[in-house]
């Protein structure tokens, strides 16, 4: 558990390091951002937004009073989208992106895992070969390609699910997941890929394994071996990548929430971006930022309840 | 050829009096192994039986084939690859054909194995109790609490001190010797008729060695099992087995009854290795004989007596003949395959040259420095059996 | 052995690595010649016809003369133009060829993505060398900052820094610099996110190779630190870092057509994939061809990178963990 709070102490630290490059990232604009954020403002309103941003301060305090603000939940205020505050929408946008992500990190394991185990078994079959090369294919495709391929086929061509938009959960359960499909879909294809890959080179060294042997000298079948005894070594290291990815993830789910127009923080981002929200950016990005390290702390800790032999080294 | 011939009267296990049919026929058996450069021929023609309640020890270097031989017998070898001739008769049954479905209905309940190395034959994120109890409820089809309570009756037949605590424990938590009780216990968990030892005591602490293989000789006479018992080292099997196996380069160079075998040495490989393994009698600091050279490809193996290369004794026929397996005239039993063994006027020969030189060769050390029964450990003077 | 490759496979491209090597030599060839083949754009009083080609148009491929303009807007659109030859992959919403557009942006793709791999595989070399090779504080500080770099998605990183370093304001007079900014300002974000990932693989491959004799002879001799790591170690590493090069070229392809896709992309006024595959997915119901085919090229050229990449890492044992 040592290194558990080692590791904490290092979260706490690249959190901070997190922050500040992204909000030094806004002292960096050219020029005056207030003059850009207020462009075509009256010079009232640009030295509102000024004193706002305590421009006339020096950069450590501005980002100590910043960061004391972003800490405490409070993001300040669109200076030109009207209707709502960032952390209105980072408060709906958040737990849509999440789930979002939850559905493609479960519809891949979901593929990725018998797919992987089957192929480890069946090592140089046809099957294998082919499922080799699909998987090869499908790392080479970019997630927009796809994502545009889906949308094209089902909402415009043949208007089978909807084209774009989001219901939330808790609004219509079924309308919710005709929406999720497409989105999620788009997402999965490469990290199918990414976890099959993985999984059946894993799986196939841990099948030489001398317990696997014995696992068949005690009668036991084909299918209780691979799933109860390789998968789990196996599936340590799947974790590791699969925290590891979510900074792909993250990326290909910004994309693919500006496509199909699902209201995500991927979506904020780009919106804060066109409207030039500078000051909501930053948080925005460093909220993202901040989502990853936690996550990959989460597979830390997880990997250290789910092998016994760190939890009792 | 068949040269499968059941051992009587030797000094054994309990019921070695009761006459038996054999549970185990193994009639010419030979594995091939497909490799870039060729295919290998790993095991090479061997023969042997084996009842219940006896302990048959296959000794040999390793690349000897006598893993093999054991993993071939229990089905456990890839099946890609690999080819298998010859004949395994268990219980009736001829094993040879068998696929992996049916081989599945005799592993664990008819045979079972106790693997070389502790460390990485347990699996690593499973609790000790469940990897026993799992065959235990899968191929006797036993309910949870049952289970439970025969791993802990196991656990402590194994000699595990506090079975019920040891029993929701890992591998990593456990010794070497502690994790190779626990492999013995998986082993006899669903009371097989015949039990693989490949190399038991191989990757344990010298000291933990003997215990082992007491552990193992106790369980085989109680449990009335057929046992194969492979090693490396004749010190292990020289009071274990009722009868000894020499395996070299794939074939079987020499077999009988323990007795007879330390009694009535005829193969030069056999003495070889008796010679390199320290003994009791002999002052610490003695050196040991190691068998010059290794033994031979077995891709493009030699025309002659594999051994020819490494033998003090060898003539020119040794390399253009191979000897056949021939029983002795005077053991019939006792089958060895040497043109010159070592009890023949012409190894003495070459002793008594050898002698006259000042050089030591192969001396006969003959049986009574080698007890029937093991030594108790001495640190001081056990080097044997350490890879 | 659960892959057996036959030795001489494994030391040689093989038939797939040589076509993958062929086509990104294409395409390096194809960057080159293409601007010399464009047609010029059709005017007619000193003004650019619509329609009749944007002068992004090979001739081979934008046939039309100013003496069809008959041909109207949306014959073309449908590939229907008449001609030498059709618009076989369609043409987008001003009449320029797709196919053609998509030669054209190769280049551009091509600059961004070879020189901001370059640069990031020099800092990221330099610094992962010098961090393997000589530890203690110098390492901490850069493995520190290589921790925290790739803390950021790949995306989000590049969109902060284009957002920050070339965001284009609104204000006429800022624009114009903004604009000639741009491409640099993607090329910096790039780098960015190689620069984290190239110089984790050169330090873990730097410490395997520093700790061997030949390395320990050089010190004995009294070698400088900084001949041994370029005479002895680094060109030990470059297998490595080429390998793992090979790939990000692929991610920085991937992610300069995404910011595009953004609106934070290559400007107008300039083609790149990007922006060809971002103008038609402004309209994906009427130009999904102006999405799709530049996307063929962008699938290609990852296949082949990837496979370089992989063959590359089977032949000097480049371990992914590493990363």
């Amino acid at each position: 558990m040592r290194t558990l709070a080692t590791k904490a102490a290092r979260l706490v630290v690249v959190i901070l390091l997190l922050t500040m490059v992204s909000f030094l990232a806004q002292s960096l604009l050219p020029g005056d951002p207030a003059e850009l954020i207020g462009f075509g403002a009256d010079p009232e309103k640009i030295g509102e937004i000024r004193t706002e941003l305590e421009l006339d301060r020096p950069v450590p305090v501005r980002y100590l009073s910043w960061l004391t603000d972003f800490v405490t939940g409070d993001l300040g205020d669109y200076y030109r989208n009207k209707g709502g505050t960032p952390i209105e929408g980072v408060k709906t946008a958040l737990p849509t992106s999440l789930l979002l992500m939850l559905y493609t990190q479960i519809a891949a394991l979901a593929v990725a895992i018998p797919l992987g185990v089957l192929t480890a078994y069946r090592a140089d079959s046809l099957f294998d070969k082919g499922a080799n090369i699909a998987a090869f294919l499908a790392l080479s495709v970019p997630g927009f390609v796809v994502a545009y391929l889906l949308k094209k086929y089902f909402a415009l061509d043949n208007n089978v699910l909807p084209e774009s938009g989001w219901v939330p959960l808790t609004e219509n359960v079924g309308e919710h997941f005709k929406h999720a499909v497409l989105p999620v879909a788009a997402l999965t294809l490469s990290q199918v890929a990414v976890y099959f890959r993985l999984l059946r080179s894993d799986m196939i060294a841990t099948l030489q394994e001398d317990f696997i042997t014995m696992a068949r000298a005690k009668g036991l079948r084909p299918r209780r071996i691979l799933f109860r005894h390789a998968l789990r070594p196996s599936s340590l290291t799947l974790l590791t990548v699969a925290g590891l990815n979510v900074g792909t993830l993250i990326s290909a789910a910004v994309l693919v929430e500006q496509i199909f127009k699902v209201p995500g923080m991927g979506f904020l981002l780009v919106e804060g971006v066109f409207s030039r929200e500078y000051p909501a950016t930053q948080s925005f990005i460093a909220i993202v930022g901040i989502l990853f390290v936690l996550i990959n702390y989460l597979v830390d800790f997880l990997y250290a309840v789910l092998d016994p032999r760190i939890r009792h080294a | 050829m068949s040269n499968a011939t059941t051992m009587d009267g030797t000094p054994g296990g309990a019921h070695a009096a009761v006459q038996q049919a054999p549970l185990l026929e193994v009639n010419g058996l030979s594995v091939y192994f497909d490799t870039p450069r060729g295919a290998v021929r790993s095991v090479d023609d061997i023969s042997f039986t084996l009842s219940r309640g006896r302990t048959l020890g296959v000794v040999g270097e390793s690349g000897s084939g006598k893993s093999v031989t054991s993993k071939a017998i229990m089905g456990l070898l890839p099946r890609s690859g690999r080819r298998i001739e010859g004949s395994i008769v268990y219980d009736g049954k001829e094993l040879t054909s068998y696929r992996d479905a049916e081989y599945r209905s005799l592993w664990g309940t008819d045979m079972a194995m106790v693997f070389q190395d502790p460390m990485t034959s347990l699996n690593p994120v499973m609790k000790i109790g469940r990897q026993i109890t799992e065959s235990l409820q899968l191929n006797l089809g036993m309910d949870r609490q049952t289970a439970k309570d025969s791993a802990i009756g196991l656990l402590s037949a194994v000699k595990i001190p506090a079975p019920e605590k040891r029993f929701n424990e890992y591998p990593g938590q456990l010794s070497g010797g502690m994790r190779q009780r626990v492999v013995i216990a998986v082993a006899l968990a669903c009371g097989p008729k015949l039990l693989f030892a490949d190399e038991p005591t191989t990757a344990l602490d010298v000291t933990v060695q003997a215990q082992i293989l007491d552990l193992l000789a106790e369980q085989q006479r109680d449990r009335f099992m057929a046992m194969v018992l492979v090693t490396h080292d004749l010190g292990v099997v020289a009071g274990r087995a009722d009868e000894i196996a020499v395996m070299y380069a794939g074939r079987i160079v020499e077999r009988a009854s323990t007795r007879s075998l330390f009694g009535r040495m005829k193969h030069p490989y056999t003495e070889a290795l008796l010679k390199s393994i320290p003994k009791l009698s002999s002052a610490s600091h003695t050196r040991l004989d190691a068998i010059g050279g290794s033994p031979p490809n077995l891709i493009d193996p030699p025309a002659g007596c594999a051994f020819a290369a490494r033998c003090a004794y060898a003539q020119p026929r040794c390399v253009e003949e191979r000897p056949p397996l021939v029983a002795d005239p005077a053991d019939p039993s006792h089958l060895y395959a040497c043109f010159y063994p070592v009890d023949s006027a012409h190894a003495a020969g070459v002793r008594a040259e050898a002698a006259a030189h000042g050089e030591l060769v192969n001396a006969h050390p003959g049986l009574e420095a080698f007890p029937q029964t093991p030594p108790p450990f001495d640190p001081s003077t056990m080097h044997g059996g350490t890879n | 052995m659960p892959e057996p490759a036959s030795s001489a496979a494994r030391r040689k491209l093989g038939i797939g690595g040589w076509i993958c090597a062929a086509w990104i030599g294409f395409l390096v060839l194809v960057s080159l010649v293409a601007p010399m083949l464009t047609a010029e754009p059709v005017t007619e009083n000193g003004r650019v016809v619509e329609g009749c080609g944007t002068g992004e148009g090979l001739p081979l491929y934008d046939p039309l003369k100013c003496s069809d303009l008959d041909a109207t807007r949306e014959q073309r659109r449908t590939g229907q133009a008449v001609g030498e030859f059709k618009h076989l992959t369609g043409v987008d919403k001003s009449g320029g060829d797709v196919f053609s557009a998509t030669v054209i942006g190769t280049r551009t793709t091509l600059i961004i993505a070879f020189s901001s791999i370059a640069l990031a595989a020099l800092l990221g070399g330099a610094m992962g060398l010098v961090s393997g090779y000589l530890g203690g504080k110098i390492d901490m500080i850069f493995s520190g900052l290589f921790d925290v770099m790739i803390a950021f998605p790949p995306l989000i990183l590049a969109l902060l820094i284009v957002n920050t370093y070339a965001a284009i304001p609104e204000d006429p007079k800022l624009a114009e610099e903004a604009i000639n900014r741009r491409v640099p300002g993607i090329i910096l974000a790039l780098v960015v996110v190689a620069t984290p990932i190239l110089g984790r693989i050169t330090r873990a491959s730097t410490l395997t190779w520093a700790g061997r004799e030949f390395v320990m002879a050089a010190k004995a001799l009294g070698a400088r630190p900084l001949r041994i790591m370029l005479r002895e170690v680094l060109p030990n590493v470059v297998p490595a870092l080429m390998s793992i090069a090979l790939l990000a070229v692929g991610v920085v392809v991937v992610t300069e057509s995404s910011l595009s896709l953004i609106g934070l992309g290559v400007p107008d006024g300039d083609t790149s994939w990007g922006t060809v595959i971002a103008s038609g997915a402004a309209d994906l119901r009427r130009y999904p061809h102006q999405v799709f085919v530049p996307s063929i090229a962008v699938i290609l050229t990852i296949c082949a990178l990837n496979f370089l990449g992989d063959a590359l890492r089977r032949k000097f044992d480049v371990r992914e963990s590493a990363l």
